[in-house]
């Protein structure tokens, strides 16, 4: 068969070609010394350029990265699914790295396996939830954006002219479905008769789709939007219907300053450095999960003075008042990973 | 839609003389360097040394037994789905639907995997694959149906139920087959008697041992059997088949529920050897990546193995190639793409 | 819920408009393959001459700083795209799907690497201005189709016209006439003294122009930016719609029409109280617009026989083989 030859020619003018080159340098980095750096590698599911996810993920490794607090390898476009995560990651844990950050929930079983037939290194991955058998190399990130949708959810009913808001995520995931509600329950506690909607759009990646939902919840009476996903497409309908929204995991009030009220800023650097630290210190994972949220800066949620329609006062009052008393340990803010936020009691 | 006049390498033929057949290497090889040169200006472009990339290319591919064995995982789903794609392709019946088949399956099975109480993986394992044969087949067939009672273009109804089957298999997991104790969606683990481990002795899963031996099974299949046999003669001529007393509604029903049994089984393997959960990220678009491995192949089932082999050798290298000099992971996509157009031009070159 | 949020008279327009939206860029590319598929060529590699297209208009449209410059670019690289596909499966004869489906994991992949080189990690993607909304005078006003038809953005009205254009090409010229032979009978169109190759290709050239169209459209007159991935499938749901379509660019357009209607259906009942809250999952309505074009496909094909499929589609025509 031609083709069966002409793959056998491909083999052999590889052959050929590996006696002929140079064995590439060896990829070790630092060596252990004065100062060892823990040597961090960043899994990256789809692209660093992104806006948001894996954009937030990558920027705050870099900063941590020239801040000298670890060494840092990073790929990304690795893909969702655990075939094309493992040849990766495994690579990383025979190379001897001490921290590997797999940035999204679906790495959660190959992390398992993983860290099970590699238990020197230590892995962390983007999950929620976690079974009580967790091995020791393993910890997981959570995202508290929920905590800093809650918040944003208060200045939204502050800003809100119509009393409807609502809420465009990319699938029901625990992180995002949390975060939705988070909206909700925030604007409840500031409103408890605020209007909501929220619509799950079967995709990260479409911003055609992104926009033409937001337009639809805008023609429905909605002011604001808030967003767990990919959100371009839904900023230029914000533009578009001068209305506004809420970023997600990356600050956009400069992609639109009139019309993105806050954003749901994630703190990836620290978080990132937070981890890498205990691994130095050779505490990791003091618990199974990090939350590195709103109180210790890890989420971030400041009101864009630019914004068209400033929240009302109250909004502002109880927006300082719920910052302030989480910050001291005094209140803290639900988590809804399932079921609505009108079923939760919050007081404050 | 008619298959191509003259696709099938007929096993044994060789055709010209040793002249042509010389020159036909030539040429073969003029278009490799040639793919090789541009990926490698690629790679330069990309600030990888090429010759150095090249060289790490196969070195993580094959220069140990890591890289051999991650080989094999790699092309395990890319085998089985594309050696079941060959049947419906030979029949000039275009399934474009493995993707969908291949979720269904994996759906079915890993169903019976999670909620069937047994406990000894000779008994449970089989089952699974039974499962799973039994959903991808009847999604398949059903398209099947829908060509040969219906006339519904079969290309049209396997690309909607691709995404059909993937809203499905998304909300089961978001829901009613949820993991209670796992918030993330997806379903509960699949328990240790139903994982495919490894060989003993080596790192790759039992996968391969399946893929293997459906390679064998459906290249005997079509080439020993009067049914694989009425499969070629509709390939080139369903006209001419009907009339020699060919039913082709019953073998267009056949090859679909062949092919969709066989995509389903490599989603029910994947499940059980690599991914362990049932959720939305099962799949990196193998079924489609497939119809490229069976086409590779020449619609037989030894090339759609040797197909499979090779992408996923090139997934693999890739890897190293990434890690070593950084360079991003669509240049890498890039070059493999670019490979097969050449292996492509290549082999039609020799043709003529 | 409250489905009068969907329906209701005030509802309805956004609604049509939204579909009207959502269906250009894919009746661009339905509409140019079935001119493709009439010759007998199947160009499954849509998805990368619309992200060809797409990337394209967006980068010239950034560098001239016009738009309108910029818009043109995408069909010129669909065409060039198309021509290099032209070259494996027409001169050379290689299998059109293997080319077709590579051509895209070669165009997907290549765009993301050219994208990433050109633009640094940034907040927000860089912008263009968009194409302005257009209100037809008079015709604006009609009561209820008025504010539909008549008011869409100008690239709308342009690739109707471009649509309408193809239509004429295919079964109003001589050109059409030759397409048409040469897709259900090319030795007969052979031997009448036709270039078979020369009309595949052309025929082919025409669908990847079209399809880059669809990739401009989207960038240039929906969106005013380009990420990566941005037709996200579109293309593939062009290829199934050319079947439905009965191989006519018309018809090509109503079914991209159906399709993003109910697309936007869904979205709104999401929207209007439809969405998470609803005991209805949501996925049902994710996959809506699927599910009625399945349906509606094998509704029509009830009716009449597998008919119309050109009798030499996907063969490569081998003209040795013939003499």
């Amino acid at each position: 068969m031609k083709r069966a030859r002409s793959i056998a020619l491909l083999f052999a003018l590889s052959l050929v070609i590996v006696a002929c080159s140079e064995k590439a340098p060896a990829n070790d980095g630092t060596s252990d010394g004065e100062g060892k750096l823990v040597k961090v590698a960043l899994i990256l599911p789809n692209a660093k350029d992104d806006f948001t996810w894996n954009q937030q993920a990558y920027e705050g490794a870099i900063a941590a990265e020239e801040a000298g607090s670890f060494q840092l390898d990073w790929v990304d476009n690795v893909g969702q699914d655990a075939s094309s995560f493992i040849p990766v990651a495994e690579r990383y844990a025979q190379e001897g790295y001490d921290l590997i950050i797999a940035h999204t929930f679906d790495y959660g079983e190959p992390v398992k396996q993983l860290a099970e037939k590699y238990p020197d290194v230590n892995w962390t991955w983007a999950g929620s939830g976690l079974p009580e058998d967790l091995m020791e190399n393993v910890a997981a990130y959570e995202q508290p954006f929920y905590e800093g949708s809650f918040l944003a959810g208060i200045l939204m009913a502050g800003a809100s002219p119509n009393g409807k808001i609502g809420a465009i995520g990319g699938f029901d995931i625990p992180a995002c479905h949390s975060m939705v509600e988070g909206f909700y329950a925030g604007a409840r506690l500031l409103n408890p008769d605020i209007k909501f909607e929220a619509t799950y759009l079967g995709t990260w990646f479409d911003p055609a789709k992104e926009k033409e939902a937001a337009l639809a919840m805008y023609d429905a009476g909605v002011d604001i939007i808030g967003v767990c996903g990919v959100p371009t497409g839904i900023i230029e309908a914000a533009k578009e219907a001068n209305k506004g929204m809420v970023g997600y995991v990356n600050e956009q009030e400069s992609a639109a300053p009139e019309n993105v009220l806050t954003s749901v800023a994630w703190n990836t650097q620290l978080t990132w450095e937070t981890m890498a630290k205990d691994v130095a210190d050779g505490t990791f994972r003091p618990g199974k999960a990090y939350h590195v949220g709103l109180a210790v800066g890890g989420i971030q949620v400041a009101l864009n003075p630019e914004y068209k329609d400033q929240p009302n006062a109250e909004a502002m009052t109880l927006y300082d008042e719920v910052l302030a008393k989480v910050k001291a340990g005094e209140f803290e803010i639900p988590y809804i990973p399932e079921g609505s936020a009108e079923d939760v009691q919050v007081s404050i | 839609m008619a298959a191509e006049a003259a696709p099938i390498d007929v096993p044994g033929a060789v055709g010209g003389s040793a002249m042509q057949r010389a020159r036909g290497v030539l040429v073969t090889l003029i278009a490799i360097i040639a793919g090789l040169v541009v990926g490698g200006v690629a790679l330069a472009a990309a600030g990888a040394p090429p010759l150095a990339a090249y060289g790490e290319l196969v070195r993580g591919a094959f220069g140990s037994s890591f890289g051999v064995y991650q080989s094999l995982e790699q092309a395990v789903p890319l085998a089985i789905i594309g050696v079941g794609l060959c049947v419906p392709f030979r029949a000039g019946i275009w399934n474009i639907g493995a993707e969908g088949q291949f979720y269904v399956g994996a759906l079915c099975g890993g169903l019976v995997a999670i909620y069937l109480p047994i406990d000894q993986p000779a008994i449970l394992i089989p089952l699974t694959f039974l499962a799973a044969m039994a959903g991808g087949g009847a999604w398949a067939y059903a398209a099947g149906w829908l060509r040969a009672h219906r006339g519904v273009n079969e290309i049209v109804s396997t690309l909607m139920m691709n995404y059909i089957a993937l809203f499905i298999l998304l909300y089961l997991v978001r829901i009613p087959f949820r993991d209670p104790d796992n918030l993330i969606i997806q379903s509960k683990v699949v328990p240790p008697a139903a994982r495919l481990n490894d060989i003993p002795g080596t790192f790759v899963h039992g996968g391969i041992l399946v893929a293997v031996f459906l390679t064998i099974l459906i290249a005997w299949l079509l080439a020993r059997t009067p049914f694989g046999f009425h499969v070629g003669v509709m390939g080139l001529n369903p006209e001419a088949a009907e009339a020699a007393g060919v039913d082709t509604k019953r073998m267009i029903k056949r090859v679909m529920a062949i092919s969709g049994s066989l995509a389903g089984l490599a989603g029910i393997v994947q499940v059980e050897a690599v991914q362990l959960v049932v959720n939305g990220a099962i799949s990196r678009q193998f079924g489609f990546t497939a119809i490229v491995v069976a086409l590779l192949g020449r619609r037989s089932p030894v090339g759609a193995f040797l197909a499979a082999c090779f992408l996923g050798a090139i997934a693999v290298g890739g890897v190293s190639v990434q890690q070593v000099y950084q360079i991003p992971t669509a240049i890498l996509l890039t070059i493999q793409a670019l490979f097969v157009f050449l292996l492509l031009a290549a082999e039609r070159l020799v043709r003529r | 819920m409250d489905w009068s949020a969907v329906f209701g008279a005030g509802a309805i327009i956004p609604w049509l408009n939204a579909g009207i939206r959502l269906a250009m860029p894919t009746a661009c590319a339905a509409a140019g393959e079935t001119f493709a598929e009439r010759a007998g060529v199947l160009n499954l590699g849509l998805e990368g001459m619309m992200l060809g297209g797409a990337l394209a208009s967006f980068l010239v449209s950034l560098d001239t700083g016009s738009t309108w410059i910029g818009f043109l670019a995408a069909p010129v690289v669909g065409a060039l795209m198309a021509l290099a596909m032209g070259l494996f499966t027409v001169k050379l004869k290689a299998e059109q799907v293997v080319t077709g489906i590579t051509l895209v994991l070669l165009a997907s992949s290549f765009t993301s690497f050219l994208y990433q080189e050109l633009f640094e990690i940034q907040a927000a993607p860089p912008r263009i201005d968009r194409l302005p909304v257009v209100a037809i005078p008079i015709l604006r006003d009609i009561p209820v189709v008025g504010p539909i038809l008549f008011t869409q953005n100008v690239l709308v009205y342009v690739t109707v016209a471009l649509i309408v254009l193809v239509w004429f090409l295919l079964f109003r010229t001589r050109f059409g006439l030759e397409a048409r032979a040469v897709g259900e009978s090319p030795v007969a169109a052979d031997s009448n003294g036709v270039s078979v190759d020369r009309v595949r290709m052309l025929a082919l050239m025409i669908s990847g122009a079209m399809a880059g169209v669809g990739g401009g459209v989207l960038v240039i007159a929906q969106l005013g930016f380009y990420q990566d991935q941005v037709t996200a499938g579109r293309g593939w749901i062009a290829i199934a719609l050319v079947y439905f379509s009965r191989w006519n660019p018309i018809w090509a357009l109503g079914g991209a029409l159906l399709f993003g209607v109910v697309d936007a259906l869904q979205l709104r009942i999401q929207a209007a109280g439809g969405g998470f809250h609803n005991p209805i999952p949501f996925e049902v309505f994710q996959a809506l617009p699927y599910l009625v074009t399945l349906g509606v496909l094998i509704l029509a094909a009830k009716r009449q026989r597998r008919v119309g499929q050109p009798a030499a589609l996907g063969i490569p025509y081998e003209k040795e083989a013939h003499a």
